[in-house]
């Protein structure tokens, strides 16, 4: 029973964890202007943060190694310094993007500018990091999380017309007058949103924390499978619900209360208050994992001693990144920058710095002196290269696009 | 290539230094982190023979970007003889407490960790 | 002598470049525990690129993913162990004796 209850509540986490910041910006300004006909860049990123989550987990757990250990041994230190300079910028950005997402919610709630709140999270974000478990941080924001089911309820009572969206889906662009490299750098940008790399992070970073062994790759298994494409479905329903109300309408989403205007639109005060009270512990849950992520990043890379398993006098300069990089995000963030801006160039450079960590990733998935004889079977091999190729694709595609579209404008 | 004959010398296990020891994660006996094995410091034996004596600890950037070497008296090293296994990763006999190379580590410890209250609980 | 020193340093014989020193063989005499007894260095690894050789699928048993392996094997075709008796001078370049031996650089498994 205890059992059941721990897989309930990792896949529970995993679908609560998913939605951060970027994806809910990026997929209501999808769904405003591209109506579901990017849904299938969902699709493909679900799949690809699974192979990738998975293959880090199944690494970690195996072979006690995490993943920033695992580029300096594969990479070299000068190579894996250059590699962990893109991916720490890239994740520091989504953390400012999320204490500013924190401060938006609280907004939408309590109607005073975000800007007030941004030193208050930040203090408290660095509390609950300093003195609250591991285990407690994960299931709470997870949990909470689930709350923006809200948007799959608003989609179904928004009545909307079913086959209009089918055909949204099947198609290549609206009539809405968008163009084929904005079609494209949405893609990018939404690629980048669903397969973040600090998720990847986190996530095998979080096997060692839990202690996972190769009795518990079942488990990685069921709530990567499990949680994530559950996760892709609250995602698209996201989309679905600015497709359904912004879309007709010609608003475009430039606001978080532009992303969550469709609940309220379809279950009225209530609902809206659900959603973003998901979106606060969403944005929350995020802000952790990414300030985390920055401090197992570098801990790993330092050979450091890591982890919040651990009290932070041992390990002193693992937290010390931690005060660190909130200290440097809040910063950035008092200085009124509009967090929805800062998410949008978040998840473009997700795109970018994806390949850094998913290719060692994938070499070590298949050394015995690694993971012993779970090395990754023909059929992940071959998943795992075509995403090879996407992932590289995506990677240099993603800055050009952005300046010849101008941030998709 | 791949029809070179085998070189003789296979009185023992075979192991490449960027493959299997450079850049590992140093594990001390309790399988806590000593740094990484940035480089690695071989000697001549009377009869001419190299061997490894101590391994350099360290990401070696320092060393690689400047292009010069810390003097010898200043290196954090560890004698090869206190290695234990090679694996995934490099684990030898020592206790990391007595370990001088992890100075800086105490040094955030002692000078900012425990100032701020909280820092020796243990976490929730 | 520092092993990092000699690591991507070019490898020449009778003036002509034969290619750099991608990295260096050992053999542990205690495989059980192989701090008790010296590493001694059996040769020096030798190759034309220095770039992805750390990953070196073209010396174990590493087979998969397949096309990656094939790439990097590729570029690592002409990769061969040298005795270190071979070696004649380890110095800004490493200079081989006329007549040295070129040994398989795979690794017995």
């Amino acid at each position: 029973m205890k059992r059941i209850f721990g897989v309930a509540l990792g896949i529970l986490t995993a679908i609560g964890g998913f939605v951060d910041i970027g994806d809910l910006v990026t997929n209501a300004v999808v769904g405003s202007r591209f109506g579901l006909s990017l849904a299938w860049v969902v699709v493909v990123g679900v799949i690809g943060i699974s192979l990738f989550a998975h293959m880090s987990g199944k690494v970690t757990a195996l072979s006690g190694r995490a993943t920033f250990d695992i580029i300096r041994e594969r990479l070299g230190p000068r190579a894996a310094l250059a590699n962990l300079t893109g991916s720490l910028a890239m994740t520091l950005l989504t953390l400012m993007a999320e204490i500013g997402g924190v401060a938006l919610a609280l907004q939408l709630l309590t109607g005073i500018v975000p800007v007030v709140y941004i030193l208050p999270v930040a203090v408290l974000l660095w509390l609950i990091l300093w003195r609250v478990k591991f285990s407690i941080l994960e299931n709470v924001a997870g949990l909470m999380g689930l709350l923006l089911i809200a948007f799959v309820i608003a989609l179904f009572q928004l009545g909307p017309d079913w086959g209009e969206l089918g055909r949204q889906v099947a198609q290549d662009l609206p009539s809405t007058g968008e163009n084929g490299l904005t079609y494209a750098f949405y893609a990018v940008a939404l690629f980048g949103a669903a397969m973040t790399p600090y998720e990847v992070f986190f996530f095998s970073s979080g096997a060692a924390e839990d202690h996972w062994t190769s009795r518990d790759l079942w488990l990685s298994r069921v709530n990567v499978s499990v949680g994530f494409p559950l996760g892709g479905l609250l995602s698209i329903a996201i989309a679905g619900c600015a497709a359904v109300v912004m879309l007709p309408a010609g608003i475009g989403v430039s606001s978080l209360s532009q992303v969550v205007a469709p609940v309220g639109v379809a279950l009225g005060i209530a609902g809206l208050i659900v959603v973003v009270v998901g979106v606060l512990a969403a944005t929350s849950g995020a802000a952790i994992e990414t300030a985390l992520s920055c401090g197992y990043a570098i801990a790993q890379f330092a050979g450091w001693p890591w982890g919040k398993r651990l009290r932070p006098s041992q390990a002193p300069q693992f937290h010390a990144v931690l005060l660190g990089v909130i200290v440097i995000s809040c910063l950035v963030m008092l200085s009124g920058i509009d967090p929805v801006v800062v998410t949008e160039f978040s998840v473009v450079f997700s795109a970018v710095a994806l390949p850094l960590t998913y290719f060692p990733i994938l070499v070590v998935a298949n050394d015995p002196q690694y993971v012993g004889e779970h090395t990754n079977g023909p059929i992940l091999n071959f998943l795992a290269m075509i995403y090879l190729v996407i992932v590289m694709v995506a990677a240099l595609a993603a800055v050009p696009l952005m300046v010849l579209t101008k941030m998709g404008a | 290539m791949t029809d070179l004959p085998q070189h003789p010398d296979r009185n023992g296990r075979l192991v490449d230094a960027n493959l299997h020891l450079l850049d590992r994660q140093v594990l001390d006996r309790d399988d806590r982190p000593i740094l990484a094995a940035g480089d690695l410091e071989l000697e001549q034996s009377d009869e001419g023979r190299w061997h490894i004596v101590r391994v350099i600890l360290g990401s070696g950037l320092t060393a690689r970007f400047f292009g010069a070497h810390r003097p010898a008296s200043t290196r954090d090293t560890l004698d090869w003889d206190i290695i234990t296994d090679l694996g995934a990763a490099i684990s030898t006999d020592v206790d990391r407490d007595d370990v001088d190379a992890l100075w800086t580590e105490r040094w955030w410890r002692d000078h900012v960790i425990v100032k701020i209250p909280g820092g020796q609980h243990d976490p929730g | 002598m520092i092993l990092g020193d000699i690591l991507s340093r070019p490898v020449e014989c009778g003036g002509e470049r034969i290619g750099v020193v991608v990295d260096a063989r050992f053999v542990l005499r205690d495989a059980d525990r192989p701090g008790r007894a010296p590493a001694d260095l059996v040769g020096l690894l030798v190759g034309q690129h220095t770039g992805m050789a750390f990953l070196g699928y073209e010396r174990s048993s590493v087979a998969r993913p397949h096309l990656l392996n094939r790439w990097l094997a590729y570029r690592q075709r002409d990769c061969f162990l040298v005795d270190i008796d071979d070696v004649a001078h380890l110095g800004e370049v490493v200079e081989l004796r006329a007549d040295f031996d070129r040994w398989s650089p795979m690794l017995p498994e």
